[in-house]
């Protein structure tokens, strides 16, 4: 989907530019360059969602681009939109294979949430998506990264504590992985035992989201090994059950494929029960 | 991640190759025995770092790679296979200089090149490591016993001596230790100064403070490597720092450089050691 501003939009500009002139004002709202272009599916509705209630259930990829791209050609998208469409190119980036399109897509993520805060000043869900935006961001920039942790941490810190809900505890969730995958004290932010304790909350709070439990069972396997390799089994059938209990739409395949790779290198039964032989140490 | 990992890291970028050789991909071994970090997660660094040395080298890219482990066996395994040079722990380098192994640069952090190694205990709770005998002893620098008992406690102890439970997180055996659930930790130097950040840090102390012990770093495989490729990557190494792009990661690790080292800087533990 090629996108352009409509020709009404072009007439409504004049009349707009009262209204526009507050959010000319905000530094972070320079537009995004590069916008990853989406092939037009032809049932994209021609109206923008103005909320996540206008989200069919279980997104599909099209679904969510047809979203992003009506939320991108609104003139003056609202406080709300600006935190949809940060969700939307997070979770698009997410499960994005090619690795350009979807550090571009997390970067307009981390724009739409950075418009968000301007409106909403330290609103802790736009503090959510913009570090989850960052987080994929940052992934394949591990200088960077190490760079950004203290930004990261502090954002989903907030988050955790104004929103724990939002994204089935997805600053718990993430806060958590940030503390278990982050180099550990007295060299940087990291922290097992908090990681753990956050999943865990996660878990407790959102059983039914599967991130949840996959994210506990990888940190319980990286962090503590053969000693925990049952209670690693239980939360990847947890994360299975939660999975296959409602349509997730766009994310599903890559959530499937992360709970088998990580039941394969812990060598604990897949779905149908059967042992996984433990994965060869990779080289480093 | 304590000290070691850290410019464990940086270390890897490291590797000098004349540009002539070039087409021959070159490997480097990490070796960082009790450490947190999972291979998968270190490569990307590593790999970074490696491509950086080799842009800023003038090296063809991909002439390097890496072999990276957290666990002491599989360091064996890997320095089996002779690669050209490796970032192994003092320990190690003792145990196997007679191999042809020759040191070639050490991190300076905080103006020093050493390490001192602590015993804590909680406040009042043992008075010397003698008393301590029999008792638990956690902490991150268990995986190397000789390297202990002949370096840090220069047998005036042995771990033998105590109900010893290594672990990979360091924040998790102070707090088992203030929770009463071991009796003391082993810690490197760069732990005991970062206590302060603990909010249970007054109720430790230690009881033995050991010499400092010279920091190993990067060494190269005498029969991979010509006298001419150490020396040209010794030169890289020690410049590392100095560079643009390089002293972003010698930052982001405390570290403030590398320096030249040959045998006779450990010479000391080679006396030791026997």
């Amino acid at each position: 989907m090629e996108v352009a501003v409509p020709p009404t939009s072009r007439r409504l500009l004049p009349r707009a530019l009262p209204v526009l002139l507050p959010a000319l004002a905000c530094a972070a709202c320079a537009p995004v360059t590069g916008q990853v272009k989406f092939d037009s599916p032809a049932s994209c509705s021609e109206n923008a969602p103005a909320s996540p209630e206008d989200l069919p259930a279980g997104p599909s990829q099209a679904d969510l681009q047809c979203a992003l791209a009506g939320i991108r050609q609104v003139v003056i998208p609202t406080p709300t939109q600006d935190l949809l469409a940060a969700r939307l190119a997070g979770e698009l980036a997410a499960g994005e294979p090619d690795v350009k399109r979807m550090e571009k897509l997390a970067a307009e993520g981390q724009w739409w949430a950075e418009r968000a805060m301007f409106h909403l000043q330290e609103d802790p869900a736009a503090l959510y998506w913009y570090a989850m935006n960052m987080g994929q961001l940052l992934l394949h920039h591990p200088l960077r990264a190490l760079k950004n942790l203290g930004r990261m941490e502090r954002s989903l810190k907030k988050a955790a504590a104004g929103v724990p809900d939002l994204d089935g505890g997805g600053p718990l969730r993430v806060l958590g992985v940030l503390y278990v995958k982050a180099p550990a004290w007295p060299q940087g932010i990291g922290d097992a035992d908090k990681g753990l304790d956050l999943l865990k909350q996660a878990v407790e709070r959102h059983p039914e989201h599967p991130m949840n439990a996959y994210f506990l069972a990888r940190a319980l396997w990286d962090v503590d090994g053969d000693s925990v390799r049952d209670e690693v089994a239980a939360n990847l059938a947890a994360a299975r059950k939660a999975l296959a209990a409602r349509e997730w739409g766009w994310v599903s395949r890559r959530w499937q494929r992360d709970i088998d790779a990580l039941a394969k290198e812990a060598g604990v039964p897949d779905e149908a029960g059967v042992p996984q032989p433990p994965d060869a140490v990779p080289a480093g | 991640m304590n000290r070691m990992s850290a410019w464990v890291l940086v270390l890897a970028t490291c590797l000098s190759i004349p540009a002539a050789g070039a087409a021959k991909t070159r490997t480097l071994v990490l070796c960082y025995p009790g450490g947190s970090v999972k291979s998968r997660d270190a490569r990307p660094s590593t790999q970074q770092m490696l491509r950086l040395l080799e842009k800023t080298g003038g090296w063809d890219a991909n002439t390097f790679d890496s072999r990276f482990t957290t666990d002491a066996a599989e360091c064996q395994k890997f320095m089996a296979d002779k690669p050209d040079f490796a970032i192994v722990s003092l320990g190690y380098y003792l145990e196997h200089a007679a191999d042809g192994l020759e040191p070639l640069a050490q991190p300076r952090i905080q103006g020093k090149t050493t390490d001192t190694y602590r015993v804590l205990v909680r406040k009042g709770s043992h008075a010397s490591l003698e008393g301590l005998k029999g008792k638990t002893l956690g902490g991150t620098l268990l995986s190397e016993p000789l390297f202990v008992d002949r370096i840090v406690f220069k047998g005036r102890a042995a771990l033998a001596d105590f109900v010893v439970q290594p672990t990979t997180q360091a924040l998790r055996a102070l707090r088992s230790l203030n929770e009463r659930e071991i009796e003391s930790v082993l810690v490197n130097d760069q732990q005991y100064r970062s206590l302060g950040s603990l909010s249970f840090a007054s109720e430790l102390e230690a009881i033995f403070t050991s010499d400092p012990v010279p920091l190993m770093g990067i060494v190269a495989v005498e029969s991979r490597t010509t006298p001419d490729e150490r020396k040209r990557f010794q030169k890289a190494l020690t410049g590392f720092c100095a560079h643009k792009e390089g002293r972003q990661f010698c930052e982001l690790f405390g570290i403030e450089a590398f320096l030249p080292v040959n045998q006779s800087n450990y010479d000391g533990m080679r006396v030791l050691w026997k």
